[in-house]
């Protein structure tokens, strides 16, 4: 537990040290939405009906960015081995990775929020304290896996692609029970049906938490 | 799927372009497998 | 020895017999008529399809825990199958579709799961290309594997759940009596059709492993230098 702590700890140290890039990291995800908005058109109804798609979708193309980071870290100056030499556990390392991920995505995320509400002109109908729980939850559906495929990919010279590649066809099913989640929470849910895509989201959570968790420590040994 | 006359006419060349697919897929794909076994012996 | 070309062989005959079948003797369907035979080309192809990506799950798990190469060349061919029916079974529904619903895509949760298993599956097949050292391909292909299959229901649900808050469209579940026949022996056509290739594939790449981490001979000792006599 400490040792995740200490990983935990690290990895959000070197954020905050090069946090011009943390600011890079969110001026990328505001200028996606940007982008939607000029692609879509100066429909305000289209722009309101489809935000949270583009909340999400500025998320999953930014999270591709700042997960291949979290491991450039790491192979700049062969970092990784010493990482595995000192006395880690590959659990450790990679739960307290993986949470440094999810909180890094989930403060873009924080920070993409009031940029959709304002450039879309949403309303947020249901408790906004439901949007964050989304928010985490998405993240956390992102981090996992996502540390787990930067790690595969992280010495290949098409990291670039293949780490996008890999990720993006596995989070189909965060990203639906996420803009599910996010569409009713902006637009009302008459039918209750928000809570149904949170457990959905939380399932795919909690399977690749602990999937992705006892692979790691294969990923990182060679 | 039940039995029954149908409500759409015709189609057969629906029919056949999923057939020649699919068969030029298996037969192509097999001897590109076959001769690449072969190879390796 | 090469027991996959007699079963390859029966699994060939048991295909055109059961296409046959399908596309001569079989009555037309209640809905789509004809059309309807294509039933007997498309789902034994999905049925093989998700049995392929099945044994890939297993050798990949036994390839992790054992780090053997017969383990990762069966991962390798069993995704490699997978992925040529998978591509196969997509095209297929697409032209199915056109002519059923009107349309060349639709996003009923079999297609849709299909389509994102394609890309995830693919996305293992050029991982694999890319690792030039062998035990870290095996690892690699392994995991990426492992992944990739344990997603496969969890997409399926999903997207059955979302499709749910839209229009349906239903595909039949059940399949009655004299279509069952030429389905079945079309499906075992396909499966061991399948199973020939898939070990074909198998043999060639092991040897092409076996090639690479085999240890290079040792060069032979030179002579020993003759030195001249001392005077």
């Amino acid at each position: 537990m400490t040792q995740l702590w200490a990983v935990l700890r690290k990895d959000l140290l070197i954020e905050w040290r090069a946090r011009a890039h943390g600011v890079a990291l969110v001026s990328f995800a505001i200028t996606l939405l940007l982008l939607f908005s000029f692609a879509v058109g100066p429909n305000a109804n289209v722009l309101r009906a489809h935000a949270s798609a583009y909340l999400w979708m500025g998320l999953v193309l930014t999270s591709s960015l700042q997960l291949a980071r979290s491991f450039q870290v790491e192979t700049e100056s062969n970092a990784l081995d010493t990482l595995v030499l000192a006395p880690v556990s590959p659990p450790a390392l990679f739960y307290g990775k993986a949470l440094s991920n999810t909180l890094q995505l989930f403060g873009v995320g924080l920070v993409s929020l009031p940029a959709v509400i304002a450039l879309y002109d949403v309303e947020v109908k249901e408790p906004a304290g439901l949007l964050l729980l989304t928010l985490i939850l998405g993240a956390l559906g992102l981090a996992a896996p996502g540390t787990l495929y930067a790690g595969l990919t992280a010495r290949l010279a098409a990291r670039q692609l293949m780490l996008p590649l890999l990720l993006f066809p596995l989070v189909v099913p965060c990203l639906l029970a996420a803009v599910k989640a996010t569409t009713l929470i902006l637009q009302g849910d008459p039918m209750d049906q928000i809570g149904s895509w949170l457990t959905l989201l939380a399932c795919f959570d909690a399977l690749y938490w602990s999937l992705c968790g006892v692979l790691f420590g294969k990923v990182i040994d060679a | 799927m039940t039995p029954g006359s149908g409500m759409i006419t015709g189609g057969w060349g629906f029919v056949w372009a999923v057939y020649g697919l699919t068969w030029t897929v298996v037969i192509v794909y097999l001897s590109v497998a076959w001769s690449l076994s072969r190879r390796s012996k | 020895m090469r027991w996959e070309l007699p079963l390859t062989a029966l699994g060939l005959l048991l295909l055109v017999v059961g296409h046959g079948i399908g596309l001569f003797v079989a009555p037309p369907e209640a809905m789509m008529g004809d059309v309807g035979r294509i039933l007997y080309a498309h789902v034994p192809t999905a049925w093989v399809a998700l049995v392929a990506y099945l044994a890939a799950f297993v050798a990949a798990v036994g390839s992790l825990w054992s780090g053997r190469f017969t383990w990762d060349a069966a991962v390798a061919a069993t995704v490699e199958v997978g992925v040529v029916l998978n591509g196969l079974l997509l095209a297929q529904g697409s032209i199915w579709a056109r002519p059923t619903w009107g349309v060349y895509w639709t996003w009923d949760p079999r297609l849709t799961t299909t389509a994102v298993m394609f890309v995830m599956f693919v996305g293992v097949l050029l991982l694999r290309s890319l690792v030039e050292v062998a035990e870290r391909r095996l690892t690699v292909t392994a995991v990426a594997g492992i992944v990739a299959f344990a997603n496969v229901p969890v997409v399926y649900f999903s997207v059955k759940w979302w499709r749910t808050l839209h229009q349906d469209f239903s595909s039949p579940e059940t399949v009655s009596s004299p279509m069952v026949t030429p389905l079945r022996i079309a499906a075992f056509g396909m499966l061991f059709v399948a199973i020939g290739i898939a070990v074909m594939r198998w043999r060639a790449i092991y040897a092409a492993v076996q090639r690479e981490t085999e240890s290079p001979a040792l060069p032979d000792m030179p002579a020993p230098l003759k030195l001249p006599e001392v005077p």
